[in-house]
């Protein structure tokens, strides 16, 4: 019988199994938490090998023996660690002392493996078994292998039936003692030392990845498919090859497929089958989740390649705009978001309409991005779905429509920026008259200066006035010049600070045209007493007589 | 111990089996006078010595399948394999479970202990025989195989069967899953591939003499577990890990599973078959790489198992079906399969021939196609591991005795362990195994082989003796 205080230090190293088991699901393996709880681990098994030479465990459904005594028990399913174990077949496990502080802490890890998964082969048996430990040694009950009850019994009645007989055994004898042919001498060559040299080679050849080997089988099954059932399966397998691929980062490979599948579908010299085939793969490829899995690869990886994910891009079917513009708000690395971006202008070329279903998601960022990507495609087709979206409430989405107006233009887009001169948001304002200015229509020109002339337009803090007249400079014709030269000649007797804002920044508008014909009427004003304007009428005959200096003319 | 000191101490111990084995294989063919014995035997002291300044006692021990330097484990890598393979079967032989040396061993203390193990396999009880030998010396001790000594063991051909039939129960009933679009787990295949390669490594004769029984009528499926035994045993000579054992045996399991849409009526016409049928047999190969990638979602296994179902039949120089366009190498294992799958079927009455070969032809068939349909290398490999009459060989020997291989000898492939069935007489026995090894008292072997009997030409089955 064991003593008491074996008895405890059982218990105590199967809590800090159960421990080790939580704390190694949910950190990796070098996390200190983790080492910690191995170390812990080990440490307890070396006190108890100081007295003992083995720990032996024996296993049940609901509970775990040291010895006689019941060092665990639970009913439950989950956790349940003596389950966990007689599920596989286990029915005793055995450390040995001598177990070394590795050994023990792959067993941990094989307890804390994550087995529900439908991809994983193994269960707890076979990665004990894999591992191969010296002082870890296991009783395995093999009888749930079987499919069927007692197979062998009639495998071996079964050929028991065709036995030979002994009269034929015997004249088998007899026959082949009297005309039977001598041995043939065979000569066997013995291994050599070269021998085993080519060997090692196969072996180190072994260790590569052999996707690209199935690819090239992949490829050599699309010729000897025949049916649609054959160019059916093929679709699926090259989609979950893809698949793999993006799930291991290897970019450089799926593109490769995705190249050499482009071409097919368009491909001379190749049926019919094969090239529509080429086509639906692309098609299956450009869905949901390889654009997800091309989106963890982006935020995972530190070594993408630019020009791969492009040539990827370019493959894709124009499907895949909806789940990249899903993803797009979902990613973490600006650089990833840069790549989908530039994805989305290969491809959005291709769907405009599918694109642009993107304004509508929920998500100020990403319908900003999809408004730059539309700004980047240049197609005015944009711009009737951006009328909505001007009035979305995020002043940066805003911004970028209008800035989208600005270089799309097309009808109804300088009223739009018209509007948008009334947002009570001043950043909002100023980017619409930005805009109006790119545009440099007579239209465009006509608002600026009826916005200028406005009553109101006095009222305004001197910067805002100054943009406005920044803007107009952009027409430098003599309608402007002319307009200036009256702001600048104007006096007022009530509200003269006001006044002499607007004239010096009439005065600012003409240095900015640059024109000599205007140098008169500033010098008129050089010396005039109002600090403000004098400066700004000096700065204008200063930037005009340098534009004259460096020989440019209006 | 630290790392860096089991190292060193297996190394050193590498070097002891080494030396150890070495010395044995000379001592079988010179005697102990012999100067390459002597030389031998002088590395050998030097090696324990060095050995025992650290160990104080060097204690080299067999349990299972390891050797053990006093309690640690000796690893070993592809290159020493051979070696430890001959020390193992030659300890087993002779129920030698351990040899101890004790500090300052010298020339003469080894040279009684080599004398006392080579002549101890003409002994009825070698292992007696050489404990009684060595009792003289106070410096080398032996002890007896723990196995025999300490438990009744487990009888190892019953283990061998249940192994054996329990795959070939999983393969029919995964292979009907398959077929049927069932949804299958691998996680059975890898318990059951892992218990044969317990198995290979440690029955390794009783297993291939599992696969050497054509008779049964699902056939396909004992085909598919004759494949896996056979290419993980030839992965074992090859110096494979567990781990590629594994995989290899799991890939060699489902080689064939495009055979699940070849109709059975094709699959068991007893005659030959004309074009279309055979047109239909060489989809298999597609069928079944489609099978595997279609078993579920792609990752390493179905990658690597649809290749080798792929390439099976591609022939070493791609001369084989399917066709293909581009030409590229095949795989290690689809061509270590491919060796296997030959020699099944061609000793089988079955797919490929309807008249089976004998083993032993059948040897020379595969080395006629060495080097265009089946890579040279492997096959070389394969020989070494069935020997020139493999397990199942029906064979004359000198002695007008009528019996069957039963076992192979690495170092005298010509000279296997044969079951006899007819005594000198002419009358049926009922199975008395003998080893072609044994001499007599002039030194010249008691039994050889004189003749092989094709078995399908007289309708005979040895299958009783097998199992």
């Amino acid at each position: 019988m064991p003593g008491n205080d074996d008895i405890y230090q059982v218990i105590e190293i199967i809590r800090l199994f159960l421990k080790s088991k939580k704390i190694l699901k949910m950190y990796p393996f070098n996390n200190p938490l983790c080492i910690n709880i191995m170390d812990t681990c080990f440490a307890k098994f070396t006190e108890f090998f100081s007295i003992n030479e083995k720990l032996s465990l024996k296993i049940g459904q609901n509970n775990i023996l040291y010895d006689s005594e019941a060092v665990y028990s639970s009913t439950g399913k989950e956790d349940n660690l003596a389950l966990f174990f007689f599920k596989d077949g286990l029915r005793e496990i055995t450390f040995k002392r001598g177990l070394s502080r590795e050994d023990l802490y792959d067993f941990l890890k094989i307890i804390s493996f994550d087995f529900s998964s439908d991809s994983v082969d193994d269960d707890v048996v076979t990665l004990l078994w894999e591992k191969d430990f010296q002082n870890i040694q296991y009783v395995v009950e093999e009888i749930t292998l079987s499919d069927e009850e007692d197979y062998e019994s009639r495998a071996v009645a079964e050929i028991e039936e065709k036995n030979t007989d002994d009269e034929s055994l015997l004249g088998a004898y007899e026959d082949t003692l009297r005309n039977g042919s001598s041995v043939k001498d065979m000569e066997i060559a013995l291994l050599t030392d070269k021998d085993l040299q080519d060997l090692a080679v196969e072996f180190e050849k072994d260790e590569y990845d052999k996707t690209g080997k199935l690819i090239e089988i992949l490829f050599e099954m699309f010729l000897l498919s025949e049916t649609e059932d054959d160019f059916n399966d093929l679709t699926g397998f090259f989609v979950g090859v893809i698949e793999y691929l993006l799930g291991m980062e290897d970019i450089d490979t799926a593109t490769g497929i995705l190249l050499k599948l482009n071409h097919l579908k368009d491909a001379n010299g190749v049926s019919k089958e094969i090239r529509n085939c080429s086509k639906n793969i692309l098609i299956n490829i450009s869905t949901g989740n390889i654009i997800n899995l091309l989106g963890n690869m982006l935020d995972g990886s530190n070594k993408i390649n630019d020009k791969m994910i492009e040539d990827f891009v370019k493959c894709l079917d124009e499907k895949a705009i909806k789940p990249m513009v899903l993803i797009l708000g979902d990613l973490k690395k600006i650089h990833s978001r840069k790549l989908i971006v530039e994805a989305l202008i290969i491809l959005g070329r291709r769907n405009m309409d599918s694109l642009m279903e993107g304004l509508n998601d929920s998500r100020w960022y990403v319908i900003r991005n999809i408004i730059y990507v539309l700004r980047k495609i240049g197609d005015r087709k944009a711009v009737d779905c951006l009328f909505k979206t001007i009035r979305h409430g995020d002043v940066r989405v805003k911004k970028e429509v209008i800035r989208a107006f600005g270089e799309l233009g097309g009808a109804g887009v300088l009223a739009a920026l018209r509007n948008c001169l009334d947002d009570p948001d001043y950043q909002v304002e100023l980017a619409a008259l930005t805009e109006i200015g790119n545009i440099r229509s007579e239209g465009a020109k006509r608002t600026i200066l009826k916005r200028i002339s406005a009553g109101d337009f006095g009222e305004r803090n001197f910067e805002e006035k100054k943009k406005y007249y920044e803007v107009i400079s952009k027409w430098k014709d003599k309608e402007v010049r002319d307009f200036m030269a009256d702001i600048i000649d104007k006096r007022t007797f009530f509200g003269r600070t006001r006044n002499y804002e607007n004239r010096a920044c009439a005065a600012y508008c003409l240095g900015l045209i640059g024109n000599r014909e205007s140098l008169p009427l500033l010098d008129k004003y050089r010396n005039d007493g109002n600090r403000l304007f004098s400066e700004f009428i000096t700065e204008a005959i200063r930037q005009i007589e340098h534009e004259k200096g460096s020989g440019k003319r209006n | 111990m630290k790392k860096d000191q089991e190292k060193e101490i297996n190394q050193k111990a590498r070097d002891l089996l080494n030396q150890l084995s070495a010395l044995l294989r000379t001592s079988h063919v010179h005697d102990t006078a012999n100067e390459a014995v002597i030389s031998g035997i002088d590395r050998l002291v030097s090696v324990v010595n060095e050995l025992a300044d650290d160990q104080q006692t060097v204690g080299l021990k067999l349990r299972g399948e390891y050797f053990y330097l006093n309690d640690l484990r000796i690893r070993y890598s592809l290159e020493h394999l051979i070696n430890f393979d001959f020390l193992t079967r030659e300890f087993k032989k002779r129920e030698l479970g351990g040899v101890i040396f004790i500090s300052n061993v010298n020339h003469n203390d080894i040279r009684t202990f080599i004398a006392a193990f080579i002549s101890s396999s003409f002994s009825q009880k070698p292992f007696d025989s050489i404990e009684k030998k060595m009792s003289e010396v106070q410096s080398v001790t032996v002890e007896k195989l723990m196995k025999i000594a300490e438990s009744e063991p487990l009888d190892p051909k019953k283990m061998v069967r249940k192994t054996y039939f329990n795959a070939v129960s999983y393969a029919s009933g995964i292979m009907r899953k398959i077929h049927t679009g069932e949804k299958v787990s691998l996680k059975t295949s890898k318990r059951i591939v892992a218990s044969v390669v317990d198995q290979i490594v440690e029955e390794e004769q009783l297993l291939l003499g599992m696969t050497v029984i054509k008779e049964y009528d699902e056939y396909t499926y004992h085909h598919s577990v004759n494949v896996s035994i056979l290419s993980m045993a030839l992965g074992q000579r090859l110096g494979m890990n567990r781990k590629m054992l594994t995989d290899l045996g799991m890939m060699a399991l489902f080689h064939d599973i495009g055979k699940i849409n070849v109709p059975n009526e094709i699959l068991n016409k007893p005659a030959s078959f004309d074009e279309d049928e055979w047109k239909i047999i060489r989809k298999h190969p597609f069928w079944g790489a489609k099978a595997l990638l279609k078993l579920r979602k792609i990752d390493e296994f179905s990658i690597k198992s649809a290749i080798v179902a792929f390439e099976h039949h591609l022939n070493y120089d791609l001369s084989g079906y399917p066709k293909i366009r581009r030409r590229f190498e095949l795989d290690l294992f689809s061509r270590i399969i491919s060796v296997a799958d030959w020699y099944d079927a061609i000793t089988s009455a079955r797919v490929y021939t309807r008249t089976p070969l004998p083993p032993d032809r059948a040897l020379y068939v595969m080395l006629e196609n060495s080097g265009t349909r089946l890579d040279p290398l492997i096959l070389k490999f394969f020989i070494n591991m069935v020997g020139v009459f493999p397990i199942g060989t029906i064979v004359m020997l000198n002695t007008n005795e009528l019996g069957f291989v039963s076992g192979t000898n690495q170092l005298f492939l010509k000279r296997p362990k044969v079951t006899i069935i007819i005594d000198r007489e002419g009358y049926r026995v009922t199975g008395t195994t003998v080893d072609l090894t044994e001499k007599d008292e002039q030194n010249e072997y008691i039994r050889t082989i004189i003749k092989t009997v094709n078995s399908a030409k007289y309708k005979m089955t040895i299958a009783r003796y097998l199992q």
